[in-house]
């Protein structure tokens, strides 16, 4: 078990590595393929993203967690149930946080915590800064693991020293990631930020680390030992069981890995960034702490087993892969190697990714914009987007393996990832008062993130690079300045504390005490309290910000802006169906204050709320519209909405109304101009035979006139006297007809015998033209209880109406009779002209009388009678249009029932 | 729902239980680090299986709250 010797040389190692990228490489270009996206709904499975968490598992997991096992015994899990609690608890704070990051087309850690504080490129930059701060240790890391590793295979291992090199190693798998990260990551400016390609890839990294970890478990247990009953025994033997649990380090370290499991920016990037359907979230509620288990299943034993076996001094950080190849097991170790790369690979991808989008959008992009020096967005910006993500991943990851240089890859692995979780734990406070508290204000957020940073850096980040590394031994043992309670490992005097829950302690405290005191002494703005609003109660839904009116742009520049971030294709399709929603043709639609809000989110897709929603302003005419003007518009809206519903509905009535009047109006015209010309006209019907009365009965009374003179006058003043009677009779008649005061002679009588008497008295009108009368004799043999002489009366009238006033040369006259639903219908219809539209509402008024031609006598109150009769016997009488000449309608019932 | 709300503080607490009965530091250890593993590893397990217990039901509760009530939000969800 002494010798091991090295079982690959170093070009063939590095082959397989760049086989293995190769094949993860084509997995994620395979799946971003269009149609396999659309073919492979499994890939979109709640089970890929489980997998694609476990980039918490890096390198640093992988080889780390057994030499932390090593060193501090069960202390390592403590790594993993920070984030147990933390997914088993996903009722609590995951599932908000993704609800919202879908909302509001979150792309970051960064982007949540500025568009939760009124989109503030300010806190933007702060996260930004912080998260890039404290990834850098953690990519050195990877950049460490995977540098020690290929050590192992390509060299002695018993030189554990710095096998030769190395800086070259590390700067190598520094390129490589970089490249694949930007050949991945950046190959498109995907909408919604998303990367199925990379987190397929992930996946399947996650498969072969967990395969490998408990491969090389399962070797330890029953391939190294006896199976579980020795490998029992073997821990209580051994060192590791001589750990203490310190109260302080478990309590700390179980809340820090379950803050930074939300805060990291990767973490961040595929639990909410990547996240394709709110359930998947229930799934990996259990199955990620699964995994979690699974992977530190065989920890402690891999740790007893290799410090039992291994020489004093072995590295404890490789024994997952020392143990195999001391126990001949070399593609065991090939797998455990492969195991560890993975994880380095993918945790540096995807940090990689989530930091330069971070960079890309709260750094990059506000410069650029602000270097515009109009308010047209000219360029290609998708290209300038691009092309600054690849230089921000370039750099990070040249930063990673800067801070590697630095630090002399020295430390152990664990301090250094701890050092990093302590950094994005900084951002908690903001995160997670952002969205439970809508009272959380943006001054506060970045007063508690700029404090808690600083003293993080201050007490764990710079101590951290070694004495005289960046602060001197002097300083770190008396203070600066010789100030003792300022030392960074002492604040305020307080001795004695581990460094990291000392750190832990101080600047989350203070950073939470800040946060808090600021934002309930200052007043969150207005666009603040809007988007703390639609933070805090995202699950009450439909609250989005609106904040874009009165917006002076072109729906062309806006086209023209968002082709240039989003594409040309698809920004005509978003900007086509935003169109077709206003009911508008073509590619135009109406800048409304939804479009705008919509055409917000979309681009903050791409980069991030605050770039898009300085775009938008820059192209609105940086006009922004303070919270009280929103607060008074919502009022003002509110009651100007209310009022005009009730306006509306008032004028409508009112309209009704005038409507009715209008119509009164033009009836009382008419009947007054009728009544006027009645009265001229009867004053001259009366005064007529007045006249001849008065005139001949004067000659009769001088005495002188021959006899026969005399009766022939005497025979005239007779004439004009019976029409004077009859017309006073009519008039009469009409006023006790309309009082309802007449008396109905009822009688059994056939419509036929009714219809025989009104033509044969209605041929004495105009008896010289002959009439043709068409009847159908059978239809009127009905009989009707009825008052017949009432009845016949009207039929008189309306037959010798259509004597006097029918028009044609062979005049015809049509009797329709029909019986329906117990009521009689007779039609009476001659062959004339007909009435005038205009005129048949009023011929059945009193003194109404079309045309002064073939006037006989009558003083037009003929069917005024007709219509009372027929009131008084239970029916009606109408005008027919449209049967090709005068027509009238008579119905009545078939008994009629003396009125009680 | 109040299950999967109360489940991460009955984990912290089985998590924290440990400390009870670890001794002082400076103290001999006075217990089996593998027995304390293997009640660690239990009381993970027993939150996985809670958690996969209730994970589905509270995704169908989710869903029968959703589906009756406004279909944009799913909508602006889905792409």
């Amino acid at each position: 078990m002494q010798g091991i010797e090295p079982m690959v040389p170093f070009n063939i190692l590095v082959l397989v590595c760049l086989a293995y990228v190769l094949v993860l490489f084509v997995v994620a270009f395979v799946v971003e393929h269009p149609t396999i996206r659309l073919r492979a709904r499994w890939l979109r499975s709640p089970l890929v993203y489980t997998l694609s968490l476990s980039i918490y598992c890096t390198a640093w997991t992988f080889f780390g967690a057994v030499g932390y096992a090593a060193r501090s015994g069960l202390e390592f899990l403590t790594i993993y149930l920070g984030p147990t609690l933390v997914f088993v608890g996903w009722w609590w704070v995951l599932r908000k946080l993704v609800r919202i990051g879908k909302a509001q087309r979150v792309t970051s850690v960064a982007d949540l915590i500025s568009s939760r504080y009124g989109k503030s490129n300010l806190v933007g930059v702060l996260v930004t800064l912080i998260a890039v701060t404290a990834a850098t240790p953690y990519i050195a890391l990877q950049l460490q693991s995977v540098t020690l590793s290929f050590g192992v295979f390509a060299s002695p291992v018993d030189t554990f020293g710095a096998p030769p090199g190395k800086e070259a190693t590390a700067l190598w798998v520094a390129v490589g990631l970089a490249l694949f990260t930007v050949l991945f990551g950046t190959r498109n400016l995907d909408a919604n930020e998303r990367h199925h390609g990379v987190v397929t890839a992930i996946a399947v990294e996650a498969v072969v680390k967990l395969v490998a970890l408990l491969g090389v478990g399962i070797f330890v247990v029953w391939g190294l030992a006896d199976g579980p009953g020795e490998i029992f025994a073997r821990i209580e033997a051994s060192p590791v069981s001589h750990w203490t649990l310190d109260p302080g380090r478990w309590i700390g370290l179980i809340f820090l890995s379950g803050a930074a499991v939300l805060c990291l920016p990767r973490m961040f990037q595929v639990t909410v960034v990547e996240n394709v359907e709110e359930s998947h979230l229930a799934t990996a509620s259990w199955a990620f702490p699964l995994y979690l288990a699974l992977m530190s299943l065989f920890v402690v034993p891999i740790a007893v087993t290799g410090l039992m076996l291994l020489p004093e001094g072995a590295n404890p950080d490789l024994f997952v892969l020392t143990l195999p190849l001391a126990g001949g097991q070399g593609a065991l170790a090939m797998l455990a190697f492969l195991g560890g790369f993975s994880s380095a690979t993918s945790m540096v991808i995807v940090a990689a990714i989530a930091l330069a989008t971070m960079v890309s959008n709260h750094i990059v992009m506000p410069l650029w914009l602000r270097m515009q020096p109009s308010r047209a967005v000219s360029g290609d910006v998708r290209r300038i987007v691009l092309l600054s993500r690849r230089v921000s991943i370039a750099a990070i990851v040249a930063l990673g393996y800067a801070y590697y240089r630095l630090s002399g890859g020295s430390s152990a692995l664990a301090a250094i990832g701890l050092i990093s979780f302590v950094g994005v734990a900084q951002i908690l406070p903001a995160m997670i008062g952002g969205i439970f508290w809508r009272g959380a204000t943006r001054a506060g957020a970045a007063t508690g993130m700029i404090l808690g940073a600083a003293i993080w850096a201050y007490s764990l980040y710079l101590p951290s690079f070694g004495p005289d590394g960046v602060i001197s031994a002097a300083v770190l043992q008396d203070g600066p300045w010789g100030i003792g309670w300022l030392r960074p490992e002492a604040l305020f005097g307080i001795e004695g504390m581990d460094p990291l829950i000392h750190a832990l302690f101080w600047s989350l405290t203070l950073n939470a005490m800040t946060y808090c005191l600021v934002s309930i002494l200052g007043f969150p703005s207005p666009i603040e309290r809007v988007q703390g609003a639609a933070f805090v109660n995202v699950f009450e839904g439909g609250l989005t910000t609106s904040g874009w009116a009165g917006g002076k742009a072109e729906a062309e520049d806006l086209l023209i802006l968002s082709g240039r971030i989003l594409g040309e294709d698809e920004a005509l399709a978003f900007f086509q169906t935003e169109a077709q929603a206003q009911g508008k043709e073509g590619f135009l639609p109406d800048p409304t204050p939804e479009f705008l809000d919509g055409l917000e989110l979309r681009l903050a897709g791409s980069v991030g709320a605050a770039a898009a929603h300085a775009m938008l302003s820059q192209a609105m005419g940086g006009e922004t519209v303070s919270v009280e003007d929103l607060v008074a518009v919502a009022n003002e809206t509110a009651q100007v909405l209310e009022y005009s519903a009730q306006l509306e509905e008032q004028s409508e009535e009112l309209s009704r109304v005038a409507r009715q009047l209008h119509e009164a109006n033009v009836k009382l015209t008419q009947l007054s101009e009728q009544k006027d010309a009645f009265l001229s006209q009867i004053s001259h019907e009366l005064r007529t035979p007045m006249t001849s009365i008065r005139a001949f009965s004067e000659i009769l009374m001088e005495g002188d006139v021959p006899p026969d003179l005399a009766m022939r006058q005497a025979a005239i003043i007779h004439s004009e006297a019976i029409r004077l009677t009859r017309l006073l009779d009519d008039l009469l008649d009409l006023s006790v007809l309309e009082n309802g005061s007449v008396r109905l002679d009822l009688a059994l009588v056939t419509v036929q015998d009714l219809l025989d008497r009104a033509l044969m008295a209605a041929s004495e009108t105009r008896p010289e033209r002959y009439f043709t009368v068409r009847r159908d004799l059978p239809s009127e043999s009905i009989y009707v209880t009825t008052d017949p002489d009432r009845l016949t009366q009207v039929f008189i009238n309306l037959i010798s109406n259509a004597r006097k006033y029918c028009d044609a040369s062979q005049p015809e006259l049509r009797i329709v009779v029909r019986q329906r639903a117990g009521r009689m219908i007779v039609d009476v219809i001659d062959n004339g002209t007909g009435i005038p539209e205009e005129s048949q509402a009023l011929i059945f008024e009193k003194f109404s009388r079309l045309t002064d031609q073939n006037r006989a006598g009558g003083a037009g109150l003929g069917l005024a009678i007709c219509r009372e009769v027929m009131a008084n016997l239970g029916g009606t009488i109408t005008y027919l249009p449209g049967q090709g000449g005068a027509a009238f309608r008579v119905t009545f019932p078939l008994r009629l029932q003396k009125a009680a | 729902m109040d299950a999967a709300r109360l489940l991460p503080v009955l984990g912290a607490l089985l998590f924290l239980l440990p400390m009870l009965w670890s001794p002082l530091p400076g103290e001999e250890p006075g217990r089996s680090t593998a027995s304390d593993g293997l009640y660690l590893s239990a009381a993970w397990a027993v939150l996985i299986v809670v958690a996969a217990v209730l994970g589905p039901r509270l995704v169908s509760i989710e869903q029968g709250k959703r589906r009756p009530g406004d279909v944009s939000e799913t909508d602006d969800a889905g792409d």
